[in-house]
């Protein structure tokens, strides 16, 4: 069911991707390279936010509608207090944390360590759960066409939120039907849509973005971090030549008593006498284009959604009423705030005569009124007038309707053990048997570094995973692949990254999301000492303090042995905490078991004084006085900053560098289609910028 | 010597069953607390790297506030209170009063203001001044001004001890009373019911003999005279039982340019005659004083600063309050919270407000407002 059903509550508001950008160039991990200028602001430094803290937050986060299992939705206080109430982070623990995995893969980020709420400011929270860590997916980079804002990507994060706890829903029909629904798996499913972020260094707004929120309840056997259902997808895998996003959509059932509404998995009707009702649910809100980051939607004209009775594909014009079923009225999408109140989501009540057809055909989205004015013809081919003719399929479901996920895309992990993804495939929705195929994608050198990068997938010998996975009719497989040490292959920097694809065996033309993968960091093994000694530890902090210039050079800094002993029991309750707490460190979560052991217990060793050791090295040898450490000039916050060299460089910075909303690596990628758009997006604005004299 | 109002010691003294106490410690909380922003905003607006002497004496200072604090809260527990710190009334407004309406006595506003040395004189030492201040030499004046201000100075002792009325007690008189009381309630029959629990001892933060956990009334003493003596010092010396300054005489230190050292040849063997502390005013960031979030335009870069610092900051008195009702080992995640808002106000006191009223360039200070939302 997820929370892409007739039961879910909207939000709207902003959010904060503080994230630092020294590490978004891969050969910054490299200490004997490492040049002071790279923790400075600017093109080739270290980029657009070097002092940037890491930090995820959720800022004036409003619920602004909800939905009940009946279709009826409200936006009305007066009908459900829990309208106009807030959705935040944690109030009693720091900021959570948004996480690259790694500077040659910046396009699965990760939050970590947010805590959600819900608030009236009076009451602290009337449920709050934890957040599984989840990568953004369905990332698309034209999204904004007509901004004038820096980034015009946008992207969605899904996961759960676990260890729920709930306080007082009686004031709420809202709240009530929803926690009867997820008291039995106790999670709630989560979305958001990120977008609209800024990158520019002088803006009041930098580093802030907006976010398009939505809550529901997660049922058994349903994926945390994706919609099992319907899923839209453009034919050449990327974006279709208007913009138009992967999205996905749903078809849930409801059981007449509202308690009893059981979803669509093992669903026991309370009164068999009455019939279960459907609904098709879509989520629009990563889907069409928008023409400014205040979420609203560029005009493409009367869209509909519809059942193609015969395999049309994508572009098709002219389409002939006999040859689809229409479903739902046209979409509201141009309406005055539409994606603010509605989430973009989508529900169309469906009659038991619908059904069937619905649940064997391919859905499309129609565009039924002619090109508005102003609008670029979609295909400009032979023959065709400026004005395109009605019934054009603009985007349509996978081929046969068949959809094969992961739920587990990221993975960290020590060298020999064991890490498994569980995946999911259906077809029109519903659960099937399948092959799918994996493979260890090619050597590659990633998202950044550009051709001094290291190579990444390799040795192949360090991963060990079957090539074929049979998932059974209840269209769900756990994959256990099996990781050794990779020995090093990357020299300055730990580990090695590994992208395996899978695609459905049979499917020759079915449109797969470009980071729809299981990509593994898997560390290098590290011996850890008997009594480490500021030597063991010292190569991996420095590290560290060259690359987060937030820590070393405004609270402590990692290189410095003076300054880490200084900190010593700060860092032992941050190196000891659980990976999931939002203080954890790193912050990035890229330190190997064997390298944590280490620095843990050189930082814990005490004499038989109770004195703590803190060795220096085998002589002991005082490290050499260290200058104090200076004012760090890119943590100031000063609106003189040059924005933008050059258009050259404004390419580069958008296309290179990462964040929750990361830019491809022109250098490294720049023949794929995400990359060649951001880089025209980016000259664009900067075109843009210039006209304005910025 | 900060004072309070007579009855509030009268008030101790009439209660009768040791939940009527309780008022009285949860006082004492709030008032250790008022005083971590005000000293804060003087350590935030030294620049980065430099004023080092100055920088550790303020951070020294308000490390023990926490302490204090902290103290506070287990003796609360321990005789069966519950510390309120995720309150909006927990916070002060500034300028203003400090809880209990203490230093009344002699119009004592206090205020989140740069480290200047007026600030130090007329806010950080007027908050820390004992009863009976010793009258400590200073020597080699480096300026005149120092001078003055140590003329002030004596002119408000000498007019504050006239002042000495029937009205006004001393903060050690206040925690002098409400141990009194607990030995007496004690021996009617055991006060100290709370939950051990409850009790914050954590060697990580603070030295074993300094925060413990309170059972009985000999610590209930010793916790009480660790507050008084790190805060004055005693009657008859400047410094506490571990050697260190108290605190007045420790802002003294950076008041006056010199170390506080042994010297017999002054009447109470110390004078402010050692090394040099320097206070270099080029290197002191002018805050913006005793500004509100909305002191800030909607919109602006200060704006959104005011707000992330306020409700880190009130997401910290949240996490301190967890700590002291029963979840102890949550000290840690206040403790990230504290290093969160450090990283915050350290860049947010690098936005350049501009000009002033006076026509002096200000930059932003965060406001330590309670907050229950992240707007």
């Amino acid at each position: 069911m997820s929370y892409l059903n007739n039961v879910h509550m909207v939000f709207s508001g902003r959010f904060q991707s503080d994230v630092s950008t020294v590490n978004n160039e891969v050969t910054h991990f490299d200490n004997e390279t490492f040049e002071p200028r790279f923790q400075e602001y600017g093109n080739e430094n270290g980029w657009w936010n070097p002092c940037g803290s890491g930090a995820f937050r959720l800022i004036d986060c409003r619920v602004t509608q909800v939905g009940y299992a009946n279709g009826a939705t409200t936006s009305d206080k007066k009908e459900d207090p829990v309208i106009g109430m807030l959705i935040g982070g944690s109030n009693e623990q720091t900021s959570a944390k948004m996480v690259d995995l790694d500077p040659q893969m910046q396009l699965v980020s990760e939050i970590w360590g947010l805590t959600m709420r819900l608030t009236d400011g009076k009451t602290p929270h009337f449920f709050e759960g934890k957040f599984l860590p989840a990568p953004f997916r369905d990332i698309s980079f034209t999204r904004i066409e007509n901004s004038a804002g820096d980034i015009g990507a946008s992207a969605i994060y899904q996961s759960v939120l676990e260890d729920l706890t709930w306080v007082d829903t009686d004031s709420s029909p809202f709240l009530q039907e929803l926690k009867a629904l997820s008291e039995k798996v106790g999670k709630l499913s989560v979305r958001m849509m990120v977008y609209g972020y800024n990158m520019t260094h002088s803006d009041p707004e930098f580093t802030l973005g907006q976010v398009s929120g939505v809550i529901g309840p997660a049922l058994e056997n349903e994926p945390d971090t994706f919609i099992s259902g319907r899923r839209f997808a453009p034919a050449n895998g990327n974006v279709i030549a208007q913009s138009i996003n992967f999205f996905n959509a749903k078809v849930n059932t409801y059981y007449p008593s509202v308690k009893a509404m059981k979803g669509d998995v093992g669903g026991q009707e309370d009164n068999a006498s009455e019939l279960p009702s459907h609904s098709l649910n879509v989520d629009f809100s990563n889907a069409l284009p928008l023409i400014n980051s205040q979420g609203v939607f560029a005009n493409l004209g009367q869209l509909q959604l519809v059942v193609l009775t015969q395999d049309f594909g994508e572009e098709t014009m002219v389409l002939s009423p006999k040859f689809f079923v229409p479903v739902g009225d046209p979409i509201a999408y141009l309406q005055h705030d539409w994606l603010k109140q509605t989430g973009g989501l989508v529900s169309i009540p469906i009659s038991e005569g619908l059904l069937p057809t619905l649940n064997s055909g391919p859905l499309a989205l129609l565009r039924v009124s002619p090109t508005p004015e102003g609008i670029a013809p979609l295909i400009p081919q032979e023959g065709a007038s400026a004005s395109l003719p009605n019934n054009t399929i603009l985007i349509r479901e996978t081929q046969e309707g068949v959809l094969v996920r992961s739920d587990n895309v990221v993975h960290r992990l020590n060298p020999a053990t064991q890490s498994q993804a569980t995946f999911y495939a259906s077809q029109y929705g519903i659960p099937t048997s399948l092959d799918i195929e994996i493979t260890l994608q090619p050597r590659s050198q990633g998202t950044s570094g550009g051709p001094r990068a290291p190579f990444i997938n390799h040795p192949a010998s360090a991963i060990q995973f079957t090539k074929s996975l049979s998932i059974p009719a209840t269209g769900n497989a756990v994959f256990t692949f099996e990781v050794t040490d990779p020995k090093n292959p990357r020299g300055y920097i730990d580990g090695q990254l590994f992208f395996l694809s899978y695609t459905p065996v049979g499917y020759a033309d079915y449109a797969q999301y470009q980071y729809d993968f299981i990509a593994s960091l898997v560390f290098d093994t590290f011996e850890v000492p008997d009594s480490p000694t500021w030597a063991d530890v010292k190569d991996f902090m420095t590290q560290y303090g060259n690359l987060y210039p937030v820590m070393s050079r405004m609270l402590v800094d990692l290189s410095d042995y003076d300054s880490v002993v200084k900190f010593r029991a700060l860092l032992e309750l941050a190196f000891t905490l659980p990976q999931r707490d939002p203080n954890f460190m790193p912050v990035t979560r890229d330190l190997s078991a064997g390298k944590r052991q280490t620095i843990i217990k050189w930082l814990t060793e005490k004499d038989a004084n109770g004195n703590y050791v803190l060795a220096r090295g085998p002589k002991n040898v005082p490290a050499p006085e260290k200058a104090a450490t200076e004012t760090c000039n890119s943590c100031e916050i000063d609106d003189d900053l040059p924005t933008v060299d050059s258009v050259t460089a404004q390419t580069k910075t958008t296309a290179q560098q990462s964040h929750s909303l990361k830019g491809q690596n022109l250098t490294s990628d720049s023949s794929t289609p995400v990359g060649s758009k951001t880089v025209a997006h980016a000259r664009f604005i900067n075109s843009k910028k210039a006209q304005k004299g910025k | 010597m900060l004072k309070l109002r007579k009855s509030i010691i009268e008030g101790i003294r009439n209660v009768a069953q040791i939940e009527e106490l309780h008022g009285f410690i949860q006082n004492a909380i709030e008032l250790e607390h008022a005083t971590i922003p005000v000293y804060l905003t003087g350590l935030f607006s030294i620049k980065h790297g430099t004023n080092i002497d100055a920088r550790n004496i303020v951070l020294s200072v308000v490390v023990e506030e926490m302490l204090h604090m902290s103290i506070a809260s287990n003796l609360l527990n321990a005789v069966g209170g519950k510390p309120a710190i995720n309150q909006p009334n927990f916070v002060p407004t500034f300028p203003g009063p400090l809880p209990m309406d203490v230093g009344e006595d002699r119009n004592l506003v206090a205020t989140l203001a740069p480290l200047t040395k007026k600030q130090i004189h007329d806010v950080f030492m007027a908050i820390e001044e004992p009863e009976h201040p010793l009258a400590i030499p200073v020597k080699l004046f480096s300026s005149p001004e120092q001078a003055a201000l140590l003329d002030n100075d004596s002119s408000t002792n000498s007019e504050m001890l006239s002042n000495s009325t029937q009205e006004f007690s001393t903060i050690g008189q206040f925690y002098h009373e409400i141990f009194l009381k607990l030995e007496a309630l004690n021996k009617e029959q055991n006060i100290f019911t709370g939950d051990p629990k409850k009790q914050l001892v954590n060697t990580q933060w603070f030295p074993q003999d300094e925060l413990f956990a309170i059972t009985n009334i000999e610590q209930a003493k010793r916790a009480i005279d660790i507050i008084v003596d790190q805060g004055e010092g005693t009657s008859i010396s400047p410094v506490d039982a571990q050697n260190k300054p108290a605190h007045y005489y420790r802002f003294g230190e950076i008041l006056y340019g010199k170390r506080l050292v042994v010297d017999k040849s002054a009447k109470e063997g110390w004078a402010y005659a050692g090394e040099p502390v320097e206070l270099d005013a080029s290197n002191i960031l002018n805050l913006k004083q005793n500004a509100k979030a909305t002191d800030y335009p909607e919109g602006s870069v200060a704006r959104r600063y005011a707000d992330q610092t306020n409700f880190t900051y009130s997401s910290l008195l949240n996490a301190l309050h967890e700590t002291f009702n029963g979840n102890p080992a949550n000290i840690d995640a206040a403790m990230g919270l504290m290093y969160e808002l450090r990283l915050q106000v350290q860049k947010m006191v690098t936005i350049n407000l501009g000009p002033n009223e006076q026509g002096i360039d200000e930059v932003a200070a965060p406001p330590f407002q309670f907050v229950t939302v992240n707007v």
